[in-house]
């Protein structure tokens, strides 16, 4: 592959990712003002730095040409990888559904699900750990702290 | 005289039970978030941040600052015991911490650490007590010119030190400016890059990407990487812990040099404890008659280096407090958390919150001498902490990130924000990008625009106001000069091999 591409595949693909970042700045600017009233407008310093980002990337490929490539899955065990992007996917449907089914029941199943399948405990420690923690951090924040954490599907017993 | 009045007014805040209840809480998971390898205080920091904002201003910074200099503590426990750091400011002590526990002194090594850090901690505060107001004095008078030089210089030195390359560090550096463009514009107030998302209309809150770069993405990575954390059972009575008069006799001197140039060594953004415990380190070799004897558990090799990351610590505080510059990403935690209760860090902050400095410097003192007893007599209870929390600390990290972070707006999009720069964090920090730069960029980021943008009308568009501006022109130059530096040491280095 090094062969008909110049750069390692990672590397190239960081320096998309900021290209990119570059690209929607440039984009979320278009209808914006360089100059107001004679003076800097809103949109000069965020081009400023797009340009400067670009620039910057260029020269990271420049150099990372010699670099030896870093690819994820090289230096990582396929099954932590798993492992970690399951988990990085759980955070993100906890997220989603924090509101729709409530704080206490998403740290319970959240909780369960890492201590079971993440972290790989039997049954009885990861219902006790799991109960204990999404329980205590609960209570600390709403009783404690005065957080509203939202209830979910516990409004049904209110 | 007015200083000491302000410190009794800092005593008076920081003696009250809460404050005391809740330094002693910083200090505890300081300690023990210090001993565990993977979590490092600015990701500490940053997932109790929002547990903190319910405490109030004065709490909520004597809380997360003891938090901070408690990992300086804990990060020893592991280095000594198991030659693993804790922190990369403990990295140096595993040289000669750990071949003295292989002696059988690992009681004596945590002795001299526990003590060494009281002493470069003590001694620290004192140097923020008294260098702090001076600075912030002579930083009244600063105009935005000058505090554009002065952001400009802070960007260039952290982005220079804080990575491996300079261009990804200018990249993590643009991207955290870029990320504080977000929201209405600061001057003309018209919605600025946010892609008709309501929620960023306010812009990006620093504590979700915080979060998500410095305490998630590294939960995340420890599940990679398999880091976990066993620690070996040894005796450490307090009896054991307590160090000879040979000992301390061997240790005042590179205690004494750790805490004057850890002090120093803090004080420059970018900086911090690492590199001043390393310094230490290859300063106390230089000292010694015998030299051979570090790597092989020389007591001076871990007293002096324990002092001086310490002792960093103190000196942090004071382009933080006095000119409202972080040096580094924990203390640009603790500046976001200034900011988050609507207070103004630099030079009026001194005299606008005088309750919340002077109770910061207070609770350092006390701070100090509670984790010396703690550290004294008390490790072994804190090694069973240690191993009874480690098995789930990645939950714990994870539970606290996701509760603390909604709380602090009630947004599940902070909530989304922060697990996407979870994964930014874990990308960067596989393509060796600096993190700390992308925070410090977020919060100076408006700061800068609005010096630049206010200078620019005042000369009506003439640059030249940066370099008529004499402090501005030096902060400026001083900039460029940090910029290359490290080119040049290193292109320096390279002709030295050649020759």
């Amino acid at each position: 592959m090094r062969k008909f591409f110049p750069l390692p595949l990672g590397q190239f693909g960081v320096g998309l990712f900021w290209l990119s970042i570059a690209f929607l700045v440039f984009w979320g600017i278009t209808s914006m003002s360089a100059a107001e009233a004679g003076s800097m407008g809103p949109a000069t310093f965020p081009k400023i730095l797009a340009v400067s980002l670009s620039i910057l990337v260029v020269v990271y490929w420049f150099q990372s040409r010699n670099v030896k490539t870093i690819s994820f899955f090289e230096t990582t065990n396929k099954r932590d990888a798993l492992k970690a992007a399951f988990l990085v996917a759980l955070a993100f449907a906890a997220a989603y559904l924090w509101e729709s089914l409530g704080a206490l029941i998403i740290l319970l199943v959240l909780s369960f699900v890492e201590l079971r399948w993440i972290e790989g405990f039997g049954w009885i420690k990861v219902f006790a750990v799991g109960l204990v923690l999404s329980l205590g951090t609960w209570l600390v924040f709403t009783m404690l702290l005065g957080v509203p954490l939202p209830l979910g599907l516990l409004l049904w017993f209110y | 005289m007015e200083t000491l009045q302000s410190l009794l007014i800092g005593f008076q805040t920081a003696l009250t039970p809460m404050n005391l209840f809740v330094c002693m809480v910083g200090i505890l998971i300081g300690t023990i978030v210090g001993a565990l390898p993977g979590i490092g205080p600015t990701g500490a920091v940053a997932i109790l941040l929002p547990a903190s904002y319910s405490l109030g201003p004065a709490s909520a910074i004597i809380l997360l600052a003891g938090i901070y200099y408690g990992t300086q503590y804990g990060g020893t426990i592991t280095s000594v015991l198991m030659n693993i750091p804790g922190e990369s400011s403990s990295v140096v002590t595993t040289f000669d911490g750990h071949p003295m526990a292989k002696q059988g002194r690992a009681g004596v090594a945590l002795g001299i650490a526990a003590i060494g850090s009281f002493v470069g901690g003590t001694l620290s505060v004192i140097g923020l007590m008294v260098f702090g107001p001076v600075l912030a004095d002579y930083a009244l008078a600063f105009g935005p010119p000058e505090y554009f030089g002065l952001m400009v210089l802070a960007l260039s030195l952290i982005t220079a030190f804080t990575g491996k390359s300079l261009v990804r560090g200018l990249i993590a550096t643009i991207f955290g400016l870029l990320l504080g463009c977000v929201g209405d514009d600061v001057i003309s107030g018209d919605p600025r890059l946010t892609f008709g998302i309501n929620g960023l209309l306010d812009g990006i809150q620093f504590l979700p990407v915080a979060v998500g770069l410095f305490g998630v993405s590294e939960m995340i990575e420890s599940l990679i990487l398999k880091e976990n954390c066993e620690i070996i059972k040894v005796d450490l009575g307090w009896r054991k812990v307590l160090p000879s008069w040979l000992d301390i006799r061997q240790s005042i001197g590179p205690m004494l040099r750790g805490s004057v140039l850890g002090f120093f060594v803090g004080v420059l953004p970018g900086a911090g404890a690492t590199i001043a415990s390393f310094l230490s380190y290859g300063i106390e070799r230089k000292v010694s008659s015998t030299p051979e004897r570090f790597g092989n558990g020389a007591i001076e090799g871990v007293a002096g280096p324990e002092t001086a990351n310490n002792a960093s610590t103190g000196g942090a505080f004071i382009p933080m407090l006095s000119l409202g510059i972080p040096g580094s990403g924990t203390t640009a935690i603790l500046l976001g958390a200034l900011l988050m209760f609507g207070l103004h860090p630099g030079p009026s902050l001194f005299k606008e919150a005088p309750e919340v400095v002077w109770g910061l410097i207070a609770s350092m003192y006390i701070g100090n001498i509670l984790l010396l007893v703690i550290n004294i007599g008390f490790i072994p209870p804190m090694v069973w902490i240690m191993d009874r929390i480690s098995p789930y600390i990645r939950l714990v990290v994870l539970i606290l990130a996701l509760v603390g972070v909604y709380s602090f707006r009630n947004a599940t999009l902070d909530v989304v924000i922060m697990l996407t720069f979870a994964v930014i964090g874990i990308i960067m920090k596989r393509y060796e990008f600096p993190l700390a730069p992308v925070v410090l960029g977020l919060i100076l980021g408006d700061r800068a625009e609005i010096s630049l943008r206010q200078s620019l009308t005042i000369s009506q568009n003439d640059l030249s106001i940066f370099v008529t501006h004499r402090i501005s022109a030096v902060l400026l130059i001083l900039a460029v000069i940090s910029f290359f530096l490290p080119v040049i040491s290193k292109a320096l280095g390279r002709m030295r091999s050649i020759n």
